[in-house]
């Protein structure tokens, strides 16, 4: 072994001196040329110049590696077949390297382009760009088939047996894999995103794989949805990142049974007696229960006060005036009663009347007893309170936008409040305080505060 | 006909498509701030009749909510119900004969019951007068106890309503149906009105098939208006009116009136009633008297739901229970403005009052000649039972009364 090394030392240090040689040449001219390049560049203002310039500097890195490797086999005693072999191994990693920074200059000029053109047309990107790599693969493939000597014939009728094999039997399987593939190389979607799907999902992405992504609602569910589904949709993307409130809003809710005070009126002086005498829960109940009981109608029946003395005593004047009473004027239930009480002591000096109502027809007073509790669900930002008020039940909304500034002694709404004081948004806390909620359904106060807030966050809408 | 529906329960989560999600989330917020309390319903039967027919879902539907709940019923025999028949009659206003030993009978028996039943639990809720007394037993069993009135006792016999009263007051609450049934106690008192199942075979959906088969079953012309009241065949819900405002209107209109209803076997007058309506429709075709038997949930509900106009002419009414299903199908309803219908129709906005034949009449003609306001009516009546008749609504008002007991407060912040 040792006389074989003394006798050959020269050839095989020669060819490993030229090898070590071009690779300090490699490193050299990667660092150089690409300095030398920047400089000639920087005049032109083209944004894919950065792009050519690092692919560039890999390219011509790995070929001074493969030309070193070359010329060191070529001054080395390697002869016959081991010398062809490394022939072949060598132009392989040339035509790979090669295929490989053609696909990654093409896809960065792609992606480069693809942001600045509209959404809409997105998509077909994405799918340019699949057909891409698989054409470069199949070329690879094929060019080392043929340095290799192996027959084509066989490897393309493989390739497409196969491949209508597997799109039959994964044909739910590879449209999620192709539909992951757009979303994971396009970067259509990103982890940390807010997606809004029009099938009613929605949440923020916190996984993306091949096959689905994983989405976290609010009321922190995971939900999984299949790549093509996703890509098929019409989905809205919400990047930026919300305002965190300095206190979160906890819903709550409050359910109200009715409790008979026993009082009942016959005439106008009797409702009078017991309008000035029951507590606050009782005219909240006589002004509010409408609104509750026929929440469908637009607008709202008046208070019922005002509905016995016109279709019982038939004091139709009277009954116009307290139908008329604006109760979103008013801050507390005091005055709500003291108004009422003001306007029939009016009609009563200027039209005494001892009129009794038929038997069976007596106006009862009624008390609403309200059980308020905390919900689960809690927003921390406002695109986490639209989302909950979307679905929150007819009684929580009641709560905020009725009880809590008439029964809970609160200045507004609550909705406006925890806009205000705790998210800093002045305008949408003004613009739902604004909203008559007498004026309208229940139902349809929700419809305009998910409308004002929609309108107020900015979207970014793709459609699949 | 489906028999397996009929003996299938159907669990919360099946309403969940009518009241929504967040309507039974509430639900069970509110079940678990009973957590730990234990209920105990009572009656007099566990089968037949509408205070059965509720327990028999309300319960299950606690204990589904993880409340645990009971029922159970006291044991009489023939005179203790007879005497409890007879306090019910004078409750609703009819003069009954009484002797001191009836009095005593039924508190006889109501103290054996008290002895010998299971009487356990935090909340004791007696359903109607039969087992009244048991409160005796208050002492012992219980932290709160509370009476439901499932009738109206507005105009009763007083030495009924006295005799029984002094019992009820010894209850922390009485709960009444309407505030017009109610009687001042001093006790607090409690308003939930009745309710329907939507799930139920007299409400459910139903197909056309199921629908044709039966009016052909009856001989129905499903392409000419139908015009239907379902009730019993007694003078107080005036069947002979509604011929009567029938044939004002088929004057002009043609249609048919469909009058579906049982006897009542303790109602002597039932038989003569029906005799006296087959007497005053004649021989006319187009009038359908149809004598069902007590089972016909699902038949009563295709000819609602295949009716155009319905019709409650009562002449007194309790709540009105056949109103709330005939609002909850959509259809266009016309009935008289007394007891607890008025709770349910608002005149011109889900439905249509009348005080007369004359104004049934006219009202009748109307929606069958505005279809787009019967219609908007129709609409509107089924907003409105979705609301406020519902048995889920009804169970959310029982777990409040159980709550609102242990709180004297207005505002409740639990």
């Amino acid at each position: 072994m040792l006389d074989w090394f003394e006798k050959n030392w020269f050839s095989l240090f020669v060819p490993l001196i030229v090898f070590v040689s071009f690779t300090i040449l490699a490193f050299f001219v990667r660092f150089k040329f690409s300095k030398y390049i920047i400089e000639r560049l920087k005049s032109v203002k083209w944004a894919g110049r950065e792009i050519l310039i690092s692919n560039l500097k890999i390219i011509i890195f790995y070929w001074m590696l493969i030309l070193g490797a070359y010329t060191a086999v070529e001054l080395s005693p390697i002869k016959g077949q081991i010398y062809i072999i490394i022939c072949r191994v060598l132009l392989t990693v040339f035509f790979v390297s090669l295929t490989y920074v053609i696909y990654r200059t093409l896809q960065g000029i792609l992606n480069l382009y693809s942001d600045r053109i509209k959404k809409p047309l997105f998509i077909p990107f994405q799918r340019l760009k699949t057909a891409l790599i698989i054409t470069f693969i199949v070329l690879v493939i094929l060019i080392i088939f043929e340095i290799w000597h192996f027959p084509t014939t066989p490897f393309i009728l493989f390739i497409i047996l196969s491949f209508l094999i597997i799109s039959f039997v994964l044909r739910e399987n590879i449209s999620n894999f192709i539909a992951g593939f757009e979303i994971i190389n396009g970067e259509i979607i990103k982890k940390g995103d807010y997606i809004k799907l029009e099938t009613g999902e929605e949440g923020t992405v916190i996984n993306i794989t091949w096959r689905h992504i994983e989405i976290k609602s609010f009321d922190e569910k995971i939900l999984i949805i299949p790549n093509i589904r996703l890509i098929k949709a019409k989905l809205e993307i919400l990047r930026k990142t919300p305002k965190k409130a300095k206190e979160p809003f906890r819903f709550y809710t409050r359910l109200n049974v009715k409790e008979l005070t026993g009082l009942k009126a016959k005439n106008l002086n009797e409702l009078l007696k017991y309008i000035n005498e029951v507590p606050d829960s009782v005219i909240f109940y006589h002004t509010h229960d409408f609104i509750e009981e026929y929440h469908y109608l637009i607008p709202q029946p008046s208070n019922e006060f005002a509905l016995w003395i016109g279709n019982v005593l038939g004091y139709e004047t009277l009954a116009e005036k307290l139908s008329t009473i604006d109760i979103f004027e008013f801050s507390n239930i005091g005055e709500i009663r003291k108004r009422i009480s003001d306007i029939i002591e009016e009609y009563l000096i200027n039209n005494p009347s001892e009129k009794n109502c038929e038997e069976g027809e007596e106006f009862h007073f009624i008390k609403s007893v309200s059980v308020i509790m905390p919900t689960p669900y809690i927003a921390y930002d406002l695109r986490e309170f639209l989302q909950i008020l979307k679905f929150i039940s007819s009684n929580s909304l009641f709560f905020h936008i009725y009880e809590a500034k008439l029964r809970v002694g609160k200045i507004s709404n609550d909705f406006s409040l925890w806009l205000g004081e705790s998210l800093g948004e002045e305008k949408l806390a003004e613009a739902i305080m604004s909203i008559d909620p007498y004026m309208h359904t229940i139902e349809s106060i929700r419809g305009k505060i998910i409308s004002i807030i929609e309108n107020y966050l900015e979207t970014e809408v793709t459609f699949g | 006909m489906d028999k397996e529906f009929q003996t299938k329960r159907p669990k919360l989560r099946d309403y969940e498509p009518i009241i929504g999600k967040s309507t039974l989330e509430e639900l069970k917020i509110l079940a678990d701030k009973l957590s730990g309390k234990k209920i105990l319903n009572i009656n007099s039967t566990y089968t037949g009749g509408g205070v059965a027919e509720i327990l028999a879902r309300m319960v299950p539907f606690l204990n589904e909510l993880g409340v645990d709940a009971k029922w159970s019923v006291i044991k009489g025999d023939n005179k203790f119900f007879n005497i409890t028949k007879k306090f019910h009659n004078s409750l609703h206003g009819k003069i009954e004969e009484f002797n001191e030993s009836e009095f005593e009978y039924f508190l006889e028996i109501n103290r054996k019951n008290s002895e010998e039943m299971e009487l356990s639990g935090d909340i004791i809720f007696v359903h109607d007068p039969q087992p009244v007394a048991l409160i005796q037993k208050r002492e012992q069993v219980g932290e709160k106890w509370l009476w439901r009135c499932h009738i109206d006792v507005s105009n009763p016999d007083e030495k009924v309503w006295n005799f029984i009263k002094d019992y009820i007051e010894k209850y922390d609450a009485a709960v009444f149906s309407a505030p017009n049934f109610a009687k001042m106690l001093k006790i607090r008192m409690f308003l939930i009105y009745p309710s329907i199942d939507p799930l139920s075979n007299k409400n459910k959906e139903l197909s056309d098939e199921q629908i044709n088969s039966v009016l052909d079953k009856y001989g129905i012309d499903r392409k000419r208006p139908i015009i239907l009241q379902v009730s019993r065949f007694d003078y107080l819900k005036d069947p002979v009116g509604v011929i009567k405002a029938f044939e004002m209107i088929r004057k002009t209109i043609p249609c048919q009136l469909v009058l579906a209803g049982g006897t009542a076997t303790d109602d002597p007058e039932s038989d003569k009633v029906l005799s006296e309506v087959k007497e005053v429709a004649g021989k006319n075709p187009d009038i359908h008297i149809l004598l069902l038997p007590p089972d016909s949930d699902i038949e009563i509900n295709a000819l609602q739901r295949a009716s155009t106009v319905i019709v409650q002419k009562s002449i007194k009414e309790g709540f009105g229970l056949t109103v709330t299903e005939a609002l909850w199908k959509g259809k266009p309803v016309v009935a008289s403005a007394v007891g607890g219908i008025l709770l349910q129709v608002k005149h011109k906005i889900t439905g249509m009052l009348c005080h007369s034949i004359e104004g049934a009449a006219y009202a009748i003609r109307t929606l069958l000649t505005n279809p787009e306001f019967a219609q908007w009516l129709g609409k509107n009546g089924h907003a409105h039972v979705k609301q406020n008749f519902l048995i889920t609504r009804h169970l959310k008002d029982y777990l409040l009364l159980f709550l609102a007991q242990y709180y004297k407060d207005e505002l409740i912040h639990l």
